[in-house]
């Protein structure tokens, strides 16, 4: 049932055909798991909140960094360094208090994804790395969830439901993850376009709770902010494709990424190393000329780590350039030096060095 | 032919446009893909999906003067 109160907060949208109080009463008994409050997931939750859903689940592990408020419009200047999931919680609840939340302020992972996602009807992809985005795709099948995805780059994004009524998946449409070359550099973003992308998926929240409309099902829309092109691609659910158990392992990229002195490092493991040691990539070792084994590779830059400052201009910023040492612990100091001071944003760092590719 | 080819995301900035208009004798999607790749060789490794005519569609289907072949990359910012 719903209150006197409620009826009056929602009335815009209960004198609506397709709605009504019997509409408000599906969203109300609705439950939603937002993954990721970040660009996309902002937009999504104020308005899924404001609109009614009665029980909305926020996961993200990350804290509010000033970097984030052009985009992420739930967190002030004062809420920086704390978690977005609890600053979300509490701003959401100032906005409708007849919403109830439920925070997960930790990381989704292979092991917690499907006990979490039978808590809730329908689950919201906005997370920023792929490995999250598979997680939650074989979760979601393997619990059988609808997915409301929207992803972004740059001026472009996408949106599609996955999943919604045993329609196409998102390995439907991309089987893997994309290859180990290190490619996901923050790319940067006009502060809007989560906006418009996560005002879309709100949308389809919304429409899947009530029942009404088409669903973007089977299809996935691409919008691009700089043309005003919007086109909806048919996606074919590929039959062949089982998941019968989560992977034990999603971080295929072979990227992570870490904070040295505020400074985001990302780091590549031992195995993309050996990878791309046979590639066009950059190569800069900052151990002293003395230290052994000396390494050998068409782009290798040789530059101990305390010559980096007077030699800087020998570093390529147009490729990507991998940093190693001993054992990762003065690359990633060259790396901060680098990025902080030179402005260099396509470094790498061999997390734990040489001796982890030595030791395999 | 003329095929009509779109790229989205970082495929449009390795190849720096997002609509060209390419005259081939290939009719399979597998055959003129090799040669939009061989034509944009940083393309080979990159990751993507091909629609024709606004459908994923897989190496075997078949294009005519007037399809649209599209090449999308997975996006994972968010």
């Amino acid at each position: 049932m719903l209150s006197h109160l409620e009826k009056y907060r929602y009335s815009r949208q209960l004198i609506l055909d397709n709605v009504k109080e019997e509409g408000q009463l599906h969203l109300k008994n609705s439950s939603v798991l937002v993954i990721g409050a970040g660009g996309l997931g902002c937009p999504v939750l104020l308005y899924l909140v404001g609109s009614g859903i009665g029980r909305i689940g926020i996961m993200d592990h990350d804290n509010i960094d000033e970097s984030n408020l052009h985009r992420q419009v739930l967190y002030s200047t004062e809420d920086c360094g704390k978690s977005k999931a609890l600053i979300a919680e509490k701003k959401l609840l100032a906005q409708n208090p007849f919403v109830k939340i439920e925070t997960y302020p930790f990381k989704l992972s292979a092991t917690n994804a499907r006990e979490l996602f039978k808590k809730y009807d329908l689950i919201v992809d906005g997370t920023d790395n792929f490995s999250a985005r598979y997680i939650i795709n074989d979760a979601a099948v393997l619990e059988n969830k609808p997915v409301v995805y929207g992803a972004l780059y740059k001026f472009e994004g996408q949106v599609a439901v996955f999943n919604y009524q045993n329609g196409p998946t998102y390995r439907c449409l991309f089987p893997n993850p994309p290859s180990k070359t290190p490619n996901c550099n923050e790319a940067g973003v006009l502060g809007v376009l989560p906006g418009i992308i996560g005002l879309y998926m709100a949308n389809e929240v919304l429409k899947i709770c009530l029942g009404i409309g088409k669903i973007l099902s089977g299809k996935l829309q691409l919008y691009n902010g700089l043309t005003h092109e919007l086109s909806t691609l048919t996606i074919t659910k590929n039959i062949n494709l089982k998941i019968k158990a989560m992977q034990t392992d999603y971080e295929t990229s072979g990227i992570s990424v870490c904070t040295f002195d505020n400074v985001k490092i990302q780091e590549i493991d031992s195995e993309s190393f050996s990878e791309l040691i046979k590639t066009e990539a950059v190569f800069l070792d900052v151990r002293e000329n003395w230290e052994k084994p000396r390494i050998s590779s068409k782009g290798l830059l040789e530059i101990p780590l305390d010559q980096l400052e007077n030699r800087v201009k020998e570093i390529p910023k147009n490729k990507q350039v991998i940093v190693f040492c001993k054992s990762g612990g003065r690359s990633k100091i060259a790396i901060h030096l680098l990025t902080k001071h030179f402005g260099f944003k396509n470094l790498y760092n061999l997390k734990d060095g040489l001796k982890s590719c030595l030791l395999t | 032919m003329t095929i009509t080819v779109l790229f989205f995301g970082m495929l449009a900035e390795e190849t720096q446009t997002s609509i060209l208009e390419l005259n081939t004798n290939s009719i399979r999607l597998s055959d003129f893909e090799k040669e939009v790749l061989d034509l944009f060789p940083k393309l080979k490794n990159m990751s993507f999906k091909i629609a024709v005519n606004e459908t994923f569609a897989n190496g075997e289907v078949e294009l005519t003067s007037k399809s649209k072949v599209a090449f999308l990359p997975p996006f994972a910012g968010g």
